[in-house]
């Protein structure tokens, strides 16, 4: 049986009705993973035998009705920079290139209690620092719709292991659009959840404050109940909400009869790609035939986000990552004759240029001299962007703007200049800044081929009005059930 | 750098102008004359560059001396060739994010976590903590139960 064309909902449903159990579905993702991974990448870790063992655990526990998650027994796949016990966990960095947590993420055990079988863990930029996934210490994940592409990034794994089918769904994180941007280029669904929402114990740290973990799926709907069973308060996370999980149970109508969806006509100017313009237009049509009102309004100080996003994340990475110093775990350079000579081989060897980069931009913007030129007037050019959020809130119910200028760009295109990268994040970076919350569902394809992702951007915590007009837009439109070629081929059997 | 070599290369790179032997000993007279007459010594500018270093680093660019103290801030030796590319893509890089300055912040708050945020306490409950030895599984090197690193007092 080939479950390429299911969700993972729909193969959650299946195993329940006893028509596949979940070491057959865990096999078949296995065998995609055997026949395609060569070329994609996606996996850094594949845990073949664990996840067989898993899924015969889980089925157990299903027939004997101790698991009634409606995605119990669905095998997906975690991106490395989710703690995972005694699992390899690299964050895509030769800096931890051997690192097995002697602990789980809270997401990790929550998967765990609702019966997910973990089938590996996916690549990733390293430290989740890229657009492209080209930075990985494990070499690049190629896009499943054109291998010579990049799958984006940083959590690129996710969305190309979702899209080669290589698993059903996946956990990514976004600081700066890492899971609504391969999600765009890939053609999947991806949601970045508010911060605090979900439980950032566990995930290896980049910028703290900006750091969100989310689902990637084939549909919004299987990404809405993963986030149901992975958000909620924990007491061990201090900046995780007070609040019960989502419930998303009313959000699938498909009726948008009131909402009013406002689109920022500077997300729609110069540096735009045709391609891309279209058809996240024709997007917010279909979204008006559905019973949407739609305006126009200007907001001009998302164009200071990138800067801004720049000096705030790279500042808190430089201080996050200062704890990788050779001694306690990870990489060390062998025979230095001294402690300093330790930490500055360790972390220079450990560390990839891209991280290298961040991490000197981030020490320059915080040292003494240009801490209030760059630093403070970050957090103060950060304030104004919340509240221009806020102003546009009181008037929409969401927001509506492309995710990236562009569709999935060659391997090697962009990544000797370092700028043009971070350009490519324009329109992602405000959300994080904000701390609210974003969808990417794909919503056409562009003339090369390659897919394009449609953002829907909603105020604190209003995760369900976004999964409601993602899902009734989805209910009408065809394009995230369209599959690579790839997939298509090794789908016959 | 003196000031007369910096003023000379300012000519050549934004002007096009190729400066012959005897142009640039014109304009290095010149320039010396106006030296005097306001009474301008290398010492002095080295200290009002240090002082203005801050606010002039867009313009500027990164310097050797100051990659070498970002080096140092990050505990990272790059290689020579590491440091070019490093200056280059910083001074670029700072020169994009300088268009902050065109935004206003004068009274406009810092935020530093997307919500109003007050620190969540738990219980002060004793609680098992994880096992040395699970700990210790991931430690380059280690001697007694504990982390090993090589000899730091004589």
């Amino acid at each position: 049986m080939s479950l390429n064309k299911k969700t993972a909902l729909e193969i959650g449903q299946m195993i329940k009705n006893k028509e596949i159990s979940s070491v057959e579905a865990t096999k078949e993702m296995l065998d995609n993973i055997r026949a395609k991974d060569e070329k994609v990448n996606a996996y850094v870790t594949v845990l073949a035998d664990e996840a067989i063992a898993q899924a015969e655990e889980v089925q157990a526990k299903i027939e004997k009705g101790d698991v009634t998650s409606p995605l119990a027994g669905v095998p997906m796949a975690i991106k490395d920079n989710i703690c995972t016990r005694d699992i390899l966990t690299t964050c895509g960095s030769h800096m931890l290139y051997n690192f097995k947590p002697p602990y789980n993420a809270t997401v990790s055990d929550k998967l765990a209690k609702n019966g997910a079988v973990v089938l590996g863990k996916l690549n990733m930029d390293e430290f989740a620092m890229g657009g492209s996934t080209e930075t990985s210490y494990f070499g690049p994940t190629g896009n499943p719709w054109d291998i010579t592409r990049v799958p984006g990034g940083s959590s690129g794994g996710s969305a190309a292991a979702v899209a080669a089918r290589e698993c059903t769904y996946a956990l990514g994180s976004d600081t700066g659009g890492s899971i609504r941007q391969p999600c765009s280029f890939c053609g999947v669904s991806g949601i970045k959840p508010t911060y605090g929402a979900v439980s950032r114990y566990g995930l290896v740290a980049f910028a703290s404050s900006l750091d969100q973990i989310g689902p990637v799926g084939r549909d919004i709907k299987d990404c809405a109940e993963v986030l149901t069973m992975i958000s909620g308060h924990d007491p061990k996370d201090s900046t995780s909400i007070k609040r019960a999980a989502f419930d998303f149970s009313g959000c699938f109508d498909g009726d948008l009869k009131g909402m009013k969806i406002g689109i920022p006509v500077n997300y729609f100017g110069k540096g735009l790609d045709e391609d891309v313009k279209k058809p996240v237009l024709e997007a917010a049509e279909t979204l008006k035939k559905l019973g949407a009102e739609i305006e126009e309004f200007t907001m001009d100080i998302v164009d200071y986000a990138v800067p801004t996003y720049y000096v705030l994340a790279c500042a808190e990475a430089s201080s996050n990552l200062s704890r990788y110093d050779g001694i306690k775990y990870g990489y060390r350079r062998k025979d230095c004759e001294d402690l300093m000579e330790v930490y500055y081989t360790s972390r220079n060897e450990g560390f990839g240029m891209e991280v290298k980069r961040r991490i000197m931009l981030g020490s320059f913007v915080l040292s003494s001299g240009y801490y209030d030129a760059y630093y403070k007037k970050g957090l103060q050019i950060r304030g104004l962007i919340k509240k221009s959020f806020d102003e546009a809130f009181e008037k929409y119910d969401m927001i509506l703007s492309p995710v990236a200028p562009t569709t999935a760009y060659k391997i090697g295109e962009n990544s000797s200049d370092p700028l043009k990268m971070y350009l490519g994040d324009i329109y992602t970076v405000s959300i994080n800044l904000a701390g609210i919350p974003a969808v990417s569902i794909p919503c056409g394809f562009g003339k090369n081929g390659m897919p394009v992702g449609l953002q829907l951007i909603g105020n604190v915590f209003d995760e369900p009005k976004l999964v409601r007009a993602a899902y009734a837009f989805q209910k009408t439109t065809d394009f995230h059930t369209k599959m690579p070629e790839m997939v298509q081929e090794g789908g016959n059997k | 750098m003196t000031i007369q070599e910096k003023l000379l290369t300012y000519i050549e790179e934004n002007t096009g102008i190729e400066l012959t032997e005897s142009l640039a000993e014109d304009v290095t007279l010149r320039l010396n004359m106006i030296l005097d007459l306001i009474g301008y010594s290398e010492g002095t500018a080295e200290t009002a560059a240090e002082s203005k270093k801050a606010v002039n680093v867009a313009e500027t660019g990164i310097d050797d001396d100051l990659i070498k103290y970002l080096e140092e801030l990050s505990r990272l030796s790059l290689t020579p060739e590491e440091e070019e590319r490093a200056k280059d893509d910083l001074t670029k890089i700072l020169g994009y994010i300088d268009m902050l300055n065109e935004i206003d912040t004068t009274d406009v708050e810092d935020m530093s976590h997307p919500f109003p945020y007050t620190n969540n306490f738990r219980e002060d409950e004793v609680k098992p903590s994880t096992d040395r030895e699970l700990i210790l599984k991931n430690a380059p090197q280690q001697k007694d139960g504990c982390f090993k690193v090589p000899t730091t007092v004589e």
